[in-house]
């Protein structure tokens, strides 16, 4: 018996290797399952004791792998520069395999979703600003009916609305995005009966904020002039 | 070593984690009722970012063999599943790889909540969510009582540890980029900046915040409180201060501010995951006293009793 527990252990051990994790075995006729287990747990409670064993350190280094990445996708600016100098002062094939650890964990990074760079409320704007998106057609520019720029209710503003503000910021930062917002509205906004539309107009309209000490000396945020630029205006592809 | 053991391998109380799945739960389902309208239009090849999209995508995979907005029913369906605490480690991984997919399909309408739904689910897929008051432990209850000693059914801390340092990471990370980003949270003129916003306020008397006295108080309320989270949270007497000052200070945000409620809502609902089960099971024992692991732990293994020396015990928090 002790040798057929002695083999059972040894294919356990083999297998976990092999595979990676735990393989069901076909456990010998002459191997009864209480009298493995009572030695100790082999045939098929083998592979998991070799699992039990190797467990915690698997788990602790996918804990700082995963800690690691979070840390490493958010390394500060000054940080980036060292480590960037750095690499230059390596020889080509070293600071090679430095970036490509490096991409190896942003690629992680990407895939699990721990590549976010976490910033909350970082940067706040000095002037209140909104687009107004217009189509051109042959009966002249219409306002679109778009979330931002058309009377919602509370629901739709509350519930319905809530990514159209960070749209509408990627927008403002964005030209090929509003190139391709633009054609997108073409292809939603060009319903039959109703005259083609020739262009998207992007209206930029800003107004400066006031300072608090300002604020309370004129009983506004606001400055009175309100400002007005077209940024884009992107021809409907045929 | 016995230390690292101690704070990741422990088991973990299911009842904190139980409350975090409910709020969770209940956010993942209103997010996904609210992007009903605009499903297509967001996520398709079609829609307004299909030039921003990667493959990293179910949606990508399946296109013209599922349509997009199945997947809209399943996510329905999955966090109904998962915050009644039904086949909630299925529902949880499904919830991931639709959240993965829709912020890889439309890089250009992600909000924060989407980051914290993924990177949350993202852990939660390794534990079980559903040992306490949900489906599942009702059901296994039923069918072998589980007893005041039973913490042997807990699951194991370390996703649970992960999801709570990753999140305290967010406030170590943000809060000096931030500082460092606009004077404004220096000078205590952040909070009336976000107050007078036309994007980002639902705040009706804006006037309130003229002059900056309360815009200061408010901003450096946010700053200590951000400050201070990732260190008092992990010792018993501060610990629920702490997470009180984070809670008001997100709910504040989630009342005053429009387009970021389900992202600071997510925050608040995170919380959870830092009460000790001990604190909250007073309060369950009254609504319900099935289904529910009963604590077996008395001492609670983070940093403070590590220092003390304390012998390793069931987590209960």
């Amino acid at each position: 018996m002790q040798q057929i527990i002695q083999q059972i252990k040894c294919e356990g051990i083999k297998d976990s290797l092999i595979y990676g994790f735990p393989h069901q075995r076909t456990q010998p006729a002459t191997a009864k399952r209480n009298d493995l287990d009572k030695n100790g747990a082999f045939g098929s409670n083998a592979h998991p004791m070799f699992w039990a064993k190797i467990k915690p350190a698997v788990i602790s280094a996918f804990i700082v792998l995963n800690l690691g990445t979070v840390l490493f996708m958010n390394r500060p600016g000054p940080v980036v520069q060292v480590t960037d100098d750095f690499l230059d002062k390596l020889s080509p094939l070293a600071a090679y395999r430095f970036s490509y650890a490096g991409w190896l964990i942003a690629e992680y990074a990407h895939k699990s979703g721990l590549d976010n760079r976490w910033q909350m409320f970082g940067r706040q704007s000095r002037f209140n600003w909104w687009f107004l998106i217009k189509a051109k057609t042959d009966a002249g520019t219409i306002d679109l009916p778009l979330p931002l720029q058309s009377p919602r209710t509370f629901w739709q503003r509350t519930f319905f609305d809530y990514k159209e503000a960070k749209f509408h910021l990627n927008l403002y930062a964005n030209q090929p995005l509003r190139e391709a917002y633009a054609a997108y509205l073409c292809r939603q906004y060009s319903l039959p009966g109703h005259p083609p539309i020739r262009s998207i107009i992007f209206e930029l309209h800003y107004q400066n904020l006031l300072s608090p000490a300002d604020a309370a000396k004129y009983g506004r945020h606001t400055e009175l002039e309100s400002y007005t630029q077209v940024w884009d205006e992107f021809p409907s592809s045929p | 070593m016995k230390y690292w053991k101690r704070f990741f391998f422990s088991p973990f109380d299911p009842l904190p984690l139980a409350m975090f799945r409910l709020s969770l739960g209940w956010l993942i389902l209103v997010c996904y009722l609210c992007l009903a309208p605009n499903w297509n239009a967001y996520y398709s090849d079609h829609g307004v970012g299909g030039a921003y999209s990667d493959t990293w995508s179910i949606f990508y995979y399946t296109e013209g063999i599922i349509p997009l907005s199945l997947f809209w029913w399943i996510g329905l369906a999955a966090s109904i599943g998962f915050t009644l605490g039904y086949q909630t480690r299925a529902c949880t991984i499904i919830l991931y790889i639709i959240e993965v997919s829709m912020i890889h399909s439309n890089r250009m309408i992600v909000n924060g909540e989407d980051f914290t739904f993924r990177m949350l689910l993202f852990y939660s897929c390794f534990t079980d969510l559903g040992k306490a008051l949900s489906l599942d432990a009702w059901v296994k209850a039923k069918k072998k009582p589980i007893t005041s000693s039973d913490s042997s059914a807990w699951p194991a801390a370390w996703p649970i540890r992960l999801m709570q340092i990753n999140f305290v990471l967010i406030y170590v990370i943000s809060l000096p980029n931030k500082m460092v980003d606009d004077v404004a949270w220096l000078n205590g003129d952040a909070i009336y900046l976000s107050i007078v916003s036309n994007m980002w306020s639902r705040w009706p008397w804006p006037g309130l915040f003229y002059g900056g006295v309360l815009s200061k108080i408010i901003t450096y309320t946010t700053v200590i409180g951000e400050g201070t989270f990732p260190i008092l949270v992990w010792f018993d007497k501060t610990k629920i201060y702490s997470i009180a000052l984070l809670a008001s200070l997100h709910l504040g945000i989630a009342i005053m501010l429009q387009n970021v409620t389900f992202f600071t809502l997510s925050m608040v609902a995170t919380l959870w995951i830092f009460i000790p089960g001990k604190m909250l099971r007073p309060w369950m024992d009254k609504v319900s006293s099935k289904g529910v692991a009963e604590p077996a732990a008395k001492e609670i293994p983070g940093p403070e009793n590590i220092q003390r020396g304390a012998k390793a015990k069931p987590v209960a928090h």
